[in-house]
């Protein structure tokens, strides 16, 4: 294993995401208006209990003041409290991590049950019309916002159909695991599956390029030379080919799928970091905004770090690189 | 067992067909429905239409719970360290606190009533300084304890304390003690007399001291989750759990004996910050009660058998701000004019599909201030025009935009960008005026920054709105005092409206400053400091079969104490 190399990469991620958070920091810092103005709107609100709520959360204090007490804050893995509950801002994330790696790692799994046998099956009948009809699906998809297809499923199926709950499931405190597993699923069905729909043409389109590519190669007409069935040559020697640059593309796309995580989260009412993180860009949190750059920037170099660890071991040509 | 469906496997080319005709299918079939005309699954026509009714009714005959839908979540239990926000108004008045007396929504013959709660009744001393308030002696705190006078002492240092910063502490700024003379009986000592007292004195729900005085004032703000590991309440509910982001459950307090108990026994709060998720929760029978859904679908829910619309008038005034600074809006005149030339009634009838009002003050039109003798500045191209010119703007170098003294009349006009409807009415009010050769370039921008810009006056005009207190107090929008650090935020100055603001301020009973409330609306009226858009309706759909709302201007959740589901027909 290149420690070495695994090392360096780390350090530099980790300078990457201050940077990151520091330009966060000033962007936020410059933009006009403060989380307590709107208050004021408000009659009976004096300015002095303003005044006192920016005092106290170091709002009067001048840039670099501002900086160097959330910086301190950050290393000790504080965070600091948000602006508008004054909870912990990290434990505000905490609690939303699991909804958001539900919803991601469902839609990543439909995203690839969709966008691989599409892709493969474009791929092997390319210029014909099952190829046709996939690469228009795919631009359909391409060209579809997210949202606007949240906004589709929500009304066919929870609203005309019913057979779809929207928001996160609700767990009493008596309810069975088993009970609590089928609810998460039955929740969770919409969001993922809106998203993943979303994403899959990407997977499928990178698919498909990737095998055609493959089913030129030497390797696989030797194979087809040697009398291998049309299935076996796609599944033993061509797929596993292309395997390599589809797991990498999964780490390159992580930002797309955090993206996408976010509008679905909102409009879904999915109690994800996303929404914490909108609710918080819209009320000018701060420290909550930091907090939620910060989480998914690491998560992003991490996932992105794995994805290369990941590639290199399936495909080998990549470890002398 | 069948064989999954491979990439070799014939049935792809299906799958794929099968695939694009399902999302074409679902696209035409919903997309080309339109939002603003498709009728909730359960519409029906003519003699249906009272049968689906029935049995919409009957069908939620036996609930004894109800869910409502908010955009945003709780901060905490604590009601001195969370922000003035929608749902904390709910919880803190209606549903987990109770306050002293509570102010009614009495307003359309005189100044609003209080009615008891915590205290029985109230009475002033002979110089107006103290007022004594008789504590209910059945008044219980959730978990058994008395609540007692020195809950309402301590609640009072609390609010005045400079470490918590409560919004509202200004309303207990001329408070100079509070005694808890014993444990039944409150004596609240002022500063001076003033006709806001009893507002002030019972501003905010009291706390329980039993449970919370543990902790030093010093620390409440730091140690939000504190307050929501001690849940003690005095209202009609408890909370029962709270999921962040995701749900609030409330059920009835057993302990609540201020008047009948709560007849619903649980109340869920679900939190969907999307308006599109609560539209399809609501059609979908998730969540019982939505507030303010678009203007645009609120014929389609009036027309769905499940639903009912109920609305009405807010204490708020939706308006165009005119800077007074500017050269082109220091003139009454042009103002009136500028008024004269916007057809509000379209805004009315193309956006608000019909759901607003015109009016002439910035008073509700059903309170006891409203001077009923008004009447709108009515849509008169040609008036405006003719005082254009008078006023010296014509169009003189032919470009299509007035002009004087060789400056053009074209202005920034602002509002807050996540407001769709309003920035669908800049664009219509940019049309209006672009006809009579005034170039006003809407423009908006983040939420936070038009306050502050407001504030600043630091803008040529803005569409914005503004609530008004029980008070009626309009001098913070319109006295020359508060052009800094009021909401003067146009810069309008006029001696007679001060002096008139002045004598309402002055008057020992708010009732007999009626007519200086007339004379203010009419000065205002021909100074056009603002340009009055509409009179806003709330609107709040509630399921069928669910009674006793009652939506007023205080609140959709006044009487939710008294909510409950309608026998079967």
């Amino acid at each position: 294993m290149p420690w070495a190399f695994l090392l360096r990469r780390l350090a530099s991620a980790a300078v990457l995401l201050l940077i990151v958070l520091s330009a966060t920091f000033a962007l936020i810092y410059v933009a006009p208006g403060d989380p307590f103005s709107a208050m004021l709107l408000d009659p009976r609100v004096g300015a002095d209990a303003v005044a006192a709520l920016r005092a106290h959360y170091g709002l009067d204090q001048p840039l670099v003041a501002r900086y160097l007490r959330w910086l301190v804050t950050m290393l000790s893995g504080d965070w600091g409290p948000s602006y508008v509950s004054g909870r912990p801002a990290f434990d505000l994330l905490r609690e939303a991590l699991p909804y958001t790696a539900l919803l991601a790692g469902a839609a990543t799994l439909v995203q690839y049950l969709i966008g691989l046998p599409l892709g493969a099956l474009a791929a092997v009948r390319a210029d014909r019309v099952a190829d046709h009809a996939v690469r228009v699906v795919s631009l359909l998809l391409y060209a579809m916002p997210s949202f606007w297809l949240a906004l589709l499923a929500m009304e066919l199926f929870t609203v005309r159909l019913g057979w779809l709950p929207t928001g996160a499931p609700d767990f009493p405190p008596d309810l069975a695991l088993g009970e609590q597993i089928a609810r998460a699923l039955r929740h969770v069905a919409l969001p993922a599956a809106t998203l993943g729909v979303a994403l899959s043409a990407d997977v499928l389109r990178y698919t498909r390029n990737g095998l055609l590519d493959v089913l030129q190669q030497d390797h696989v007409r030797a194979a087809r030379a040697r009398g291998l069935g049309a299935r076996r040559v796609l599944w033993r020697h061509a797929l596993p080919t292309a395997a390599g640059p589809l797991v990498h593309h999964a780490g390159v796309q992580l930002p797309a799928l955090f993206s996408g995580v976010l509008i679905i989260e909102v409009i879904f009412a999915w109690p994800g970091v996303g929404r914490i993180a909108y609710d918080a860009i819209l009320s000018r949190d701060l420290p909550v905004v930091l907090a939620a750059t910060a989480l998914s920037g690491a998560l992003v170099v991490l996932g992105t770090l794995g994805a290369d660890l990941l590639h290199g071991l399936i495909d080998p040509r990549t470890r002398r690189a | 067992m069948h064989a999954p469906a491979s990439a070799h496997d014939p049935r792809f080319p299906r799958l794929v067909a099968l695939l694009t005709a399902l999302t074409l299918a679902a696209a035409l079939v919903i997309g080309c429905g339109g939002a603003t005309t498709t009728p909730d699954p359960g519409a029906a026509d003519g003699d249906s239409a009272d049968a689906a009714i029935a049995e919409s009714i009957a069908a939620n005959a036996e609930r004894d719970d109800v869910v409502i839908a908010f955009s945003t979540d709780m901060q905490g239990i604590n009601p001195l360290i969370t922000r003035n926000t929608s749902i904390h108004s709910l919880l803190s008045h209606y549903a987990l606190y109770a306050n002293l007396l509570e102010e009614q929504a009495d307003y359309h013959e005189g100044p609003p009533s209080f009615q008891p709660r915590l205290a029985t009744g109230y009475s002033f001393s002979d110089d107006g300084l103290t007022l004594t308030l008789p504590l209910n002696p059945d008044a219980r705190w959730s978990d058994g304890e008395p609540i007692t006078a020195e809950d309402v002492r301590w609640t009072w240092q609390a609010q005045m304390h400079p470490a918590i910063a409560w919004p509202y502490a200004e309303a207990k700024k001329r408070i100079r003690d509070v005694e808890a003379v014993d444990p039944h009986t409150v004596r609240i000592h002022f500063v001076e007399r003033y006709p806001e007292q009893l507002l002030d004195a019972v501003e905010g729900p009291i706390l329980p001291k039993h449970a919370w005085s543990e902790l030093p004032f010093e620390q409440w703000r730091d140690s939000p989750g504190w307050f929501d590991e001690r849940p003690v309440f005095s209202g009609p509910f408890v909370l029962e759990r709270w999921v962040p982001n995701q749900r609030i459950v409330l059920a009835r307090n057993p302990q609540y004996k201020l008047d009948a108990s709560a007849q619903l026994t649980r109340v869920t709060i679900r939190i969907i910050p999307d308006q599109a998720g609560q539209l399809a929760a609501l059609r979908s029978g998730e969540i019982d009660v939505l507030e303010v859904p678009p203007p645009a679908e609120v014929a389609a829910l009036a027309a769905a058998p499940t639903l009912e619309v109920l609305s009405y008038i807010p204490r708020q005034f939706v308006f165009l701000l005119w800077n007074t600074q500017r050269p082109y809006f220091a003139d009454a005149a042009v103002r009136r004019a500028l008024t004269q030339a916007i057809d509000r009634q379209a805004i009315i009838d193309g956006i608000y599909h019909g759901r607003a009002r015109l009016t002439a003050s910035p008073y509700p039109s059903n309170s006891w201030v409203y001077n009923e003798a008004l009447t709108p500045l009515g849509y008169d191209l040609a008036a405006a025009r003719a005082a254009l010119d008078a006023a010296g703007w014509r169009d003189s170098d032919d470009d299509g935009v007035r002009d004087r003294d060789g400056q053009p009349f074209r202005f920034e006009l602002l509002t807050n960008s996540d407001n769709q409807l309003r920035m669908d009415i800049l664009v219509l009010v940019q049309n209006q005026l672009a006809q009579l050769g005034i170039d006003a370039q809407p423009r908006g921008i983040e939420f936070n920054t038009l306050v502050q810009r407001e504030f600043a006056h630091d803008f040529d005009a803005s569409l914005t709105s503004l609530g008004i207190a029980t008070t009626m107090d309009l001098s913070f929008n319109f006295g020359t005092e508060f052009i800094d650090g009021g909401y003067n935020w146009g810069s309008f100055s006029s001696p007679e409206v001060d002096a008139v603001l002045a004598e309402i301020k002055a008057a020992p009973d708010p009732a007999a400053a009626k007519p200086q409330h007339d004379r203010l609306q009419v000065l205002l009226q021909d100074a056009q400091p603002i340009t009055l858009l509409y009179e806003p309706e709330r609107v709040v759909v509630v399921r069928r079969g669910l009674s006793g709302v009652e939506p007023n201007a205080l609140s959709t959740f006044f009487h939710l104490r008294r909510w409950h589901w309608a026998s079967a027909p």
